[in-house]
Parts: C-alpha cells; structure tokens; sequence
C-alpha cells in the first residue's frame, strides 16, 4: 500500500504525516510526502503602483516562485526526515498548482491507495473566506482522504 | 491506530462504499466497526403520526444497520450496530466522544451544485468538528456521468 501527505509545514500537517506514518508501518506500506507550489498565489501585483519598470516586476515575480519552490524542497525534506524516524519507509515530491487540483491527480494517475491532509479546524466564517485544502481535496479526490486534526 | 473504527450509515451508495472501506481497515487492525444511524428528528413535522414515523425510520435504521454489521461479520470483522435521534452530525461527533472512537470513515458525493451540498454536508460537517482523523471514501457511482447510484442514494436520504 503506497499513500499520500499533503504537507504545508503547519502543525496539523505535522499531525498528518505521524498519523499517515503510524497507518503506512502497520499496514506494511510507503508514504509520499507533497507540496504543491501554486505559482497564482505570487501573480498578483499587489497594491504598489506600477513603475513602469516592467523587467523588475517580472524578476519580483519570479523570485517569488523560486522561493516557494525552496520553501516547498525545504518542507518536504522535513517531512521525509519525520516520516522516516518513524521507521517508515519515505519519499517526497513537489508539484506545481493548485493543490486541490495537483494531489488528486497524483494520487489517482500514480495509483495511490490514501491521501492524508491536516486540517486546523476553522470556524465557518474563516473557512468560506480562506477555503481549505483538506476540504477541497475531500471534494475532488477519487482515492480515500483521511483528514486529520 | 485504529481499534473502534465509526461508519454512519443513510443506506446510501457513499456509506456503502465508506463500510467497504472501513472492513478493509478493520480487517487490517483487527478493530471492531460501530454501524451508526441518525434518525433526524428536525426532518420530522410535529403533527399526529410524527410519533409512528420515527418510529418506522428507527425501524429502518436498525434495518440498515444490521445490515452493515452483517457484511462486516462475513468478512471476519466484529461490528456492532446503533440507532439513535438528533441532527446527524451533532449525534455523530457525540456518538465519537462517547465510545472512544479512533475514526469515522464516510461516504462523499463529489458532485457539484445544490445536490452535493445537501447530501454531502453531513459528512462536511463531520470533517469540521470531530477530533479523530475522518476517512472519506467516493462512491464508486460518482465517477459516472449518472448512474444506478442515484435512485440508491436517494432512497437513503429520503
């Protein structure tokens, strides 16, 4: 049996990859740690004023994505070292998009048997306006997803 | 790890292949399954009969639940069944708490528009207040443009 962890860095992340870890070593399977770099989140201008120096509000842009593509390698080789003093069996993989899109898709094209996700447990209110990632995965996913506090 | 594993049934195609689920995890941990039916009381108008249709929807949820406990059996796997009154996902966060529960495995519809929001925000719900890892499991039907699971799913939560 091979699954998934959707990691973020959170502590219910964190939660996530001991459960998925705890779940993998008894039932004899391998976890994947993810991290989906979503390059919409660093398109947006923001409020500043366009200069008119197009080059530098490109290089901004890009520095964005190279750093959440760092941030991301810098997670998932936390998570795998977490996993790992487990004493299960771990690997990691970065994807690039929206994470509600990029993890069901993995996990159902590579054949995954579980997807894990932590979830904080927001009020109402805060989830409609920041949405979820546990919750959105739960909708799209085809494979299982155990969602963990 | 998983030792008392909850799977809330409405009869539907969702909690069948939830209990599916939940047996091959039972199977694998050696845990015992809690077969659980909501009888919504709220649904029910307070007019002469409301008594003797709780009635009848206890009586098909004992149906539904004996049958779950009967496919988790054949499998080698104990289970107990239970019948209980309130809004669905209140008594199913208390059932939790109640019977050291280590996680509830449930059906999702993964439809979009008004059909996924009233048959799957129980399980929604559920998602968002219990404490224990939720396991959602897709109805096989789901993944059909439109299916024989529809008249099932229904059914259950009529």
């Amino acid at each position: 049996m091979k699954f998934l962890v959707a990691v973020d860095g959170s502590k219910e992340s964190d939660r996530a990859i001991d459960h998925a870890a705890e779940i993998a070593d008894a039932a004899g399977g391998t976890l994947t740690v993810v991290n989906s770099v979503d390059p919409d989140v660093y398109d947006t201008g923001g409020s500043e004023p366009v200069a008119g120096l197009s080059g530098a509000e490109r290089r901004l842009v890009v520095e964005s994505v190279a750093d959440a593509e760092e941030r991301g390698e810098r997670l998932l080789e936390d998570a795998v070292e977490r996993a790992r003093e487990t004493g299960v069996d771990a690997a990691s993989e970065l994807l690039y998009g929206n994470p509600v899109e990029t993890i069901p898709d993995v996990a159902a094209t590579d054949g995954y048997d579980g997807v894990f996700v932590g979830h904080r447990g927001l009020s109402d209110e805060h989830e409609r306006v920041l949405g979820s990632v546990a919750k959105g995965l739960v909708e799209r996913s085809t494979v299982p997803v155990t969602v963990v506090r | 790890m998983y030792q008392t594993i909850l799977v809330p049934t409405d009869g539907s195609a969702g909690a069948s292949a939830a209990l599916d689920e939940a047996i091959a995890l039972a199977e694998k941990f050696d845990a015992t399954i809690h077969s659980l039916n909501v009888v919504d009381v709220g649904a029910v108008q307070p007019e002469a009969g409301a008594v003797d249709l709780v009635e009848s929807f206890e009586r098909m949820g004992e149906e539904t639940t004996d049958a779950a406990v009967t496919r988790a059996e054949d499998a080698g796997v104990s289970a107990e069944g239970h019948v209980t009154t309130g809004t669905a996902h209140r008594a199913i966060t208390e059932y939790v708490a109640d019977h050291d529960i280590d996680l509830v495995v449930m059906g999702t519809h993964g439809r979009t528009g008004l059909e996924r929001y009233l048959l799957g925000s129980v399980t929604e719900k559920v998602v968002r207040t219990v404490d224990v890892p939720v396991l959602t499991v897709r109805a096989p039907a789901d993944e059909e443009e439109d299916g024989a699971g529809d008249s099932e799913s229904l059914d259950g939560a009529e």
